[in-house]
C-alpha cells in the first residue's frame, strides 16, 4: 500500500519560520542578554540589534521573550515551546534544554 | 523663456523676425548676448527644453505593426424577401454584428521547446516610408530585450492619436519581452517582417497589432528632478545640486577643508588601502556635499567604493549605489558580499546589498544572489541561505533542525525577514534604481550618501534624477575613459526649438555637402520639399556661399526654374517632390556603381514637420536620414572635438581633426543664410549668428558632457572652433572651486602587467597615473602585434580574415593553457558590432568574451585580442579615450589584430611629408590617425610582431 501524505505515522518537520524561531529561544535560554549578544551567539555577527530587535517582535507577543530594559530573557512559556517542539522533532536531550 | 534667443535686440526692417523669436526676451541689453555670455547662463531652461524635446520625439515614435489576418466572413443572414424594412435593417445589423475573423493561424507560431512565439507583422512601409526602412530596423534592434505591447484595434487607434492618453491607460496593454525580430529584403532595403517574444500573449484573439511603446519614464523622472530642484530653493540639503544648476550661490555650501576633518579615518585590519585610495576615501567620508575620485583602469575604484560602503553603513547611513552599467554595478555586489567560499559570511549591513534591476537576465550570476526585481526577486532567498549556515555553526540545535527542515511549510521566518528588510545598501542603475519602491517613495535628501560609479559617462540630468534622493554625493569616475553615449538622433532633436526649420534645412544641405567628397559635390542630387522653395532656395544658396568654397557648392534653383537642371539642388513644395525627382533622375537602366556612391541616387530632404507621399519613382531615391541632418551632424562633430582636442593639445599629437572642423562650419548656421531669412541687417545677423551658437554650445553641453566636468571643470581652454569655444561661459568656478579639496586620484594600477601598462600610461595619462603596483612574476606577458593581410571582399565593418586569425589564436592559448591545467579568461574586443556578431558566431564553443570597445569598460581578462577590421582610420577610431579603455583591459596579455601595415605606411607617410615641409627636420609629431600613433608607440616599445598566415 502506498502511504497517504496524510499518514499520521509520518514523521513532523519543522518548516524554517519554525527553526529560527527554536534558534532565537534556544539561544535565549542560556540566558538573558542584549540584542546586540543574542546577534553574536546566533552567529549572525552583524555588529548590530537591528535584525535580532525585529525579528524578537513576534516572539515577544507570542510570550515567549520578555523584553526586559536592555536585555532579552526567555520565559517560562518560552522555555515550554522550546521543550515540546524539540521533543516533537525528536531532539529533546541532554544538550537542549 | 524663449527658445532660441535670450535677447532684446531692435527688430530688423521688414519680416525680419524669426518666428519664434516673437516671445522671447530676458531682458539683456546686450547685442550678441546669448546663453553663454555675461548674463546668467539658464542651464536649467536648456536641460527642461532638452527633456521636452526627447519626450515630444518619443511620442511621435510609436511603432506600430499589423498582425495579419484572414479574413472568415461567416455567412451573411439572409433577410426574407417578403420582410419589410425594419427587419431588412435587423438581418443587416446581425450580420455586422458577426464574429470578427481571427488572425491567421500562420501569423502565430509558438515554439514548444521555449515558449517563445514567433509573430508575423506587416508594416505600412508607404506611410512610414520617409526612408525608415533603416529607422525602423534599428528601432527593433534597440527594442530586443525590451518589451512590445500587443494592442486591439482600439488601443492601437488611441495610441496613434493621442499617445499621452494611451500612456495612462490602466491596465496597460500586455507587454511581452522581445527576443528578435526577422527581416526580409525589399528592394535595396530590409524590412522587418517578424518579431519572437518570451511568450505567446494571452487573449491573443484579440489582439491585431504590436507596438513598441515609447518609455517615458527615465526622462520624465529627470524632468522630475529638476522641478524638485527648482522649487526647492529653501531646502539647504539640495543646494550644492542647486549650485550645480547656477541656481544658488557656491558661497552658501558648508566649507570644510580637508585638514580640517574632525576625526581620522577609521583603520579596518582587513583593508589594504594604498596611500591614494586612502585619500580619496577620506574626502568622500569628509566632505560635506560632492566628491570626486578619478579612477583610471585598475585603480582599485570598487575597492574604494567597497571602503567608502563600509564607513558609511558604520555610521548608520543609508547608502545608494548607482551606475550606468550594469556591470559598474555587480562588481559593487560581488565585492562588498561574500564569496562561494566565505560560507557563513557575518550578516553585516554592507554584505546586504539590494541589486534592483527590472530584469536579471543582464546581472552577472553572483549579484543576482541580491537581486529584488519589480515582482520577483532573489534576495530573501540568499539572505535565508546565509542565516541558516550562520545558525548551523552557531546554534547546536540547528543544523539538526535543517536537515528535517519541510522545504514546503509556509510562515514568516523572523531573523531572515528581519535581515532581508535591511535596505541600507541599495545599488542599480541611475533610472532602474528610482523604481525600487522605498528610493521612488523617498523625500529628496532621503540618502545620505549617493556613490556613482563610472561618472565619467553620467550626463547632469541623468545625475541629477537620482542625485535629489541624496545629501551627499561621491561621484567616482575617468574623464580619460568613454563619456556619456552621444544617441546624436534624439540629442539632435534638442535643436528643434533652436533653429528654424528652413534654417535648418540650409544647414543640413551644408552638411550634406561636408559628407560628399570632392569628386561627388558636382554631381550632388538632392530635392529639398519646403513649404516656401523660393525663400528656402535663396537661404540654401546663401549658406554654401558663406561656409564652402564657390566650387565646392552644387546649384541651387527652386523648381520653377529647374528646367534644365540634372544635378544639384532643387527646392520645391511637397506635392512636387515627384516631380523633382524625376527631374534629376538619371535615364532608365543606369545603375548606382555603388551603394557608397553618393550620386548614383537622388536625395530627399524634407523640411521639419512636413509630410511627403512617397514617390512612384521609388527605385535611386534615398531619403535623407535625421543621423545625416545638421542637428545631429552637429552633435557628433562636436562630440568627436570635445573629446579629441585636450588629448591632442596637451599630447602634442596632432589628430586628423580637419573634417570635424569643416562639418562644424558648415553644419551651424551662417550670418548669410539668416540674413536671407530675415532680411535682417548684417550686424544683427552676426548677433543672431552668435546667439544661436550659444544656444547650439548649451544644449550641447547639457546632453553630451559628464557631470564629472561639470564639477571639475570642463577643458574649455582647449577649444577654438564654434560652437565649443561658447562652453567657457557655461564654467561652474566657484562651484569648482569648493569641490576642488574633495578631488583626488587613484594613481597605482594593480591590473596590468607592467609591460602592458607602459604605453597608456605615457600617451593617455602623461605619466601621471597607471602606476605600476603589481608584483609581477617573470611570466611572459606582453602586447604582440599581428599583421593580417585585409580581403576586397571584406565590408567596412567586419573583417573575416581577422576573424580566423583571432580564432586560430584563442585555440591555440586554450589548448595550451590546459595542457597546463591553467584557466586563463580571454577577452575579444572590436570595434564594430558587425564583427562583434562575426567573432561570436566563429568563437561560440570556446569560453571567451566579445564585446565591442564600447561596451568593455569595467571588464578585464587575462588575455585580450582586439580585432581592428579597418586598415584606415575614422572619427570614430580617432577618440583617445576609446582606446584608453580597450588597451587596458588586459592583465597578463594585449594582441592587436589587423592591417598593422597600412597604419606603418600612414606613419610613415606622415613622417616625410612632416620632413619635407619643415626642410629636412623630422617634427616630433606629424599628423597622423591615433591607431598610426599607437601602432608606432607599440613598435618602438619593442614588442614583437607577427604575420599572420
Amino acid at each position: 500500500m502506498i502511504p497517504s501524505k496524510h499518514d499520521r505515522h509520518e514523521k513532523p518537520r519543522p518548516g524554517r519560520a519554525e527553526i529560527e524561531t527554536l534558534c532565537i529561544l534556544h539561544a535565549l535560554a542560556a540566558g538573558a542578554c542584549t540584542a546586540v549578544e543574542l546577534d553574536a551567539r546566533l552567529g549572525l555577527r552583524s555588529g548590530r540589534s537591528r535584525h535580532v530587535d525585529e525579528a524578537v517582535g513576534p516572539l515577544v507577543t507570542a510570550g515567549w521573550v520578555a523584553r526586559e530594559h536592555d536585555a532579552l530573557r526567555c520565559t517560562e512559556a518560552g522555555r515550554e515551546h522550546l521543550r515540546a517542539r524539540l521533543l516533537r522533532y525528536g531532539l529533546a536531550g541532554p544538550d537542549v534544554v | 523663456m524663449g527658445e532660441v534667443v535670450g535677447v532684446r535686440m531692435s527688430a530688423p526692417p521688414g519680416d525680419g523676425r524669426l518666428p519664434h523669436m516673437n516671445h522671447c526676451d530676458t531682458g539683456d541689453e546686450r547685442q550678441g548676448s546669448g546663453p553663454c555670455e555675461g548674463g546668467v547662463v539658464d542651464l536649467l531652461e536648456g536641460l527642461r527644453a532638452s527633456l521636452h524635446a526627447k519626450i515630444e520625439r518619443l511620442l511621435r515614435m510609436p511603432l506600430v505593426a499589423t498582425i495579419p489576418e484572414v479574413t472568415t466572413q461567416p455567412a451573411p443572414h439572409a433577410a426574407d424577401p417578403g420582410a419589410d424594412v425594419w427587419e431588412a435593417l435587423i438581418a443587416a445589423t446581425q450580420n455586422l454584428a458577426s464574429t470578427s475573423p481571427a488572425p491567421s493561424p500562420a501569423a502565430w507560431r509558438e515554439d514548444p521547446d521555449d515558449g517563445s512565439a514567433l509573430v508575423r507583422i506587416t508594416l505600412d512601409y508607404d506611410d512610414l516610408w520617409r526612408g525608415r526602412e533603416k529607422e525602423v530596423r534599428d528601432l527593433f534592434l534597440n527594442t530586443v530585450e525590451s518589451p512590445v505591447a500587443f494592442l486591439t484595434d482600439a488601443q492601437k487607434l488611441l495610441l496613434e492619436r493621442s499617445p499621452r492618453e494611451f500612456l495612462t491607460l490602466d491596465p496597460m496593454p500586455e507587454d511581452v519581452e522581445l527576443l528578435d525580430f526577422e527581416t526580409e529584403r525589399v528592394g535595396t532595403s530590409e524590412r522587418v517582417v517578424a518579431i519572437r517574444v518570451t511568450r505567446m500573449p494571452e487573449g491573443r484573439r484579440h489582439l491585431r497589432h504590436v507596438a513598441i511603446v515609447p518609455n517615458l519614464v527615465p526622462l520624465q523622472r529627470q524632468l522630475h528632478a529638476l522641478k524638485v530642484l527648482e522649487e526647492r530653493s529653501d531646502d539647504g540639503c539640495l543646494t550644492p545640486l542647486r549650485c550645480l544648476l547656477g541656481c544658488d550661490d557656491p558661497a552658501r555650501l558648508a566649507t570644510r577643508a580637508p585638514s580640517d576633518a574632525p576625526s581620522p579615518l577609521p583603520i579596518f585590519a582587513d583593508e589594504r588601502l594604498d596611500e591614494f585610495q586612502r585619500a580619496c576615501v577620506a574626502h568622500a567620508m569628509e566632505s560635506p556635499h560632492f566628491a570626486v575620485i578619478q579612477g583610471p583602469p585598475g585603480s582599485g575604484k570598487t575597492t574604494v567604493i567597497a571602503s567608502i560602503l563600509r564607513r558609511a553603513v558604520a555610521r548608520g547611513e543609508r547608502v545608494l549605489v548607482v551606475s550606468s552599467t550594469h556591470v559598474a554595478v555587480d562588481n559593487v555586489v560581488e565585492k562588498i558580499t561574500p564569496g562561494p567560499d566565505e560560507a557563513s559570511a557575518p550578516l553585516v549591513v554592507q554584505s546586504l546589498p539590494v541589486r534592483f534591476a527590472a530584469r536579471q537576465r543582464k546581472l552577472s550570476p553572483r549579484a543576482l544572489d541580491y537581486w529584488v526585481g519589480a515582482k520577483k526577486q532573489r534576495r530573501g532567498a540568499t539572505i535565508a541561505t546565509r542565516v541558516q549556515r550562520c545558525l548551523s555553526e552557531s546554534v547546536s540545535i540547528a543544523s539538526a533542525l535543517y536537515a528535517i527542515e519541510d522545504a514546503k511549510s509556509v510562515g514568516v521566518a523572523p531573523l531572515s525577514t528581519a535581515v532581508a528588510a535591511c535596505d541600507d545598501v541599495l545599488c542599480g542603475t541611475p533610472i532602474g534604481v528610482l523604481s525600487y519602491e522605498s528610493v521612488k517613495l523617498a523625500a529628496p535628501g532621503a540618502f545620505d550618501l549617493l556613490v556613482v560609479d563610472e561618472v565619467s559617462k553620467l550626463t547632469l540630468a541623468e545625475f541629477l534624477a537620482v542625485a535629489v534622493k541624496a545629501r551627499r554625493w561621491v561621484l567616482v569616475g575617468d574623464p580619460e575613459q568613454l563619456p556619456p553615449y552621444n544617441d546624436i538622433e534624439e540629442n539632435g532633436v534638442t535643436l528643434d526649438g533652436v533653429l528654424d526649420a528652413r534654417l535648418e534645412l540650409a544647414c543640413s544641405v551644408g552638411a550634406l555637402v561636408a559628407r560628399c567628397q570632392p569628386a561627388e559635390r558636382d554631381s550632388l542630387r538632392l530635392v529639398v520639399a519646403a513649404s516656401d522653395p523660393a525663400s528656402v532656395a535663396a537661404v540654401i544658396a546663401a549658406h554654401l556661399a558663406a561656409v564652402a568654397a564657390r566650387n565646392e557648392s552644387p546649384l541651387v534653383v527652386a523648381l520653377a526654374d529647374a528646367t534644365e537642371v540634372r544635378a544639384g539642388v532643387i527646392v520645391c513644395l511637397p506635392e512636387e517632390v515627384e516631380g523633382a525627382v524625376q527631374r534629376l533622375s538619371r535615364h532608365e537602366g543606369a545603375s548606382p556603381a555603388s551603394s557608397r556612391d553618393r550620386s548614383a541616387f537622388v536625395h530627399l530632404l524634407v523640411e521639419r514637420g512636413l509630410a511627403v507621399p512617397r514617390p512612384a519613382t521609388l527605385s535611386g531615391v534615398r531619403l535623407v536620414e535625421a543621423r545625416h541632418r545638421s542637428p545631429a551632424q552637429l552633435f557628433e562633430a562636436s562630440f568627436n572635438l570635445f573629446h579629441a582636442l585636450p588629448w591632442s593639445r596637451r599630447s602634442g599629437h596632432p589628430l586628423r581633426l580637419a573634417a570635424a572642423r569643416v562639418g562644424l562650419q558648415r553644419a551651424l548656421p551662417s550670418a548669410k543664410a539668416l540674413a536671407a531669412l530675415t532680411h535682417g541687417p548684417e550686424p544683427w545677423c552676426e548677433a543672431m549668428r552668435e546667439a544661436l551658437v550659444g544656444h547650439i554650445a548649451l544644449r550641447f553641453a547639457v546632453n553630451t558632457v559628464s557631470v564629472y566636468d561639470w564639477l571639475t571643470g570642463m577643458p574649455a581652454e582647449h577649444f577654438d572652433v564654434a560652437p565649443l569655444h561658447k562652453l567657457s561661459g557655461l564654467s561652474r568656478g566657484a562651484l569648482c572651486e569648493a569641490v576642488r579639496p574633495f578631488v583626488g586620484t587613484l594613481k597605482k594600477q594593480y591590473r596590468m602587467h607592467r609591460s602592458l601598462s607602459a604605453l597608456p600610461r605615457a600617451m593617455f595619462y602623461f605619466g601621471e597615473a597607471l602606476l605600476d603596483a603589481r608584483a609581477d612574476s617573470a611570466d611572459s606577458s606582453g602586447v604582440m602585434l599581428v599583421h593580417v593581410e585585409p580581403h576586397a571582399e571584406d565590408a567596412r565593418e567586419s573583417n573575416r580574415a581577422e576573424a580566423d586569425a583571432v580564432e586560430r589564436m584563442i585555440k591555440l592559448v586554450s589548448t595550451h593553457r590546459a595542457s597546463r591545467g591553467e584557466r586563463a579568461s580571454i577577452m575579444v574586443l572590436t570595434p564594430y558590432r558587425a564583427q562583434e556578431a562575426l567573432l561570436k558566431t566563429r568563437l561560440e564553443a570556446l569560453d571567451v568574451e566579445v564585446c565591442t570597445l564600447d561596451r568593455c569598460q569595467g571588464r578585464e581578462a587575462d588575455y585580450v585580442f582586439i580585432s581592428l577590421v579597418r586598415g584606415r582610420a575614422t572619427a570614430f577610431l580617432d577618440m583617445p579615450k576609446r582606446w584608453n579603455v580597450a588597451l587596458t583591459r588586459a592583465r597578463t596579455g594585449l594582441v592587436l589584430v589587423g592591417d598593422l601595415d597600412a597604419y606603418r605606411a600612414e606613419a610613415q607617410r606622415a613622417r616625410s611629408e612632416a620632413r619635407r615641409r619643415v626642410g629636412g627636420v623630422s617634427p616630433s609629431h606629424p599628423t597622423m590617425s591615433l591607431l598610426a600613433r599607437i601602432i608606432e608607440g607599440y613598435d618602438a616599445l619593442g614588442q614583437t610582431m607577427k604575420r599572420a598566415s
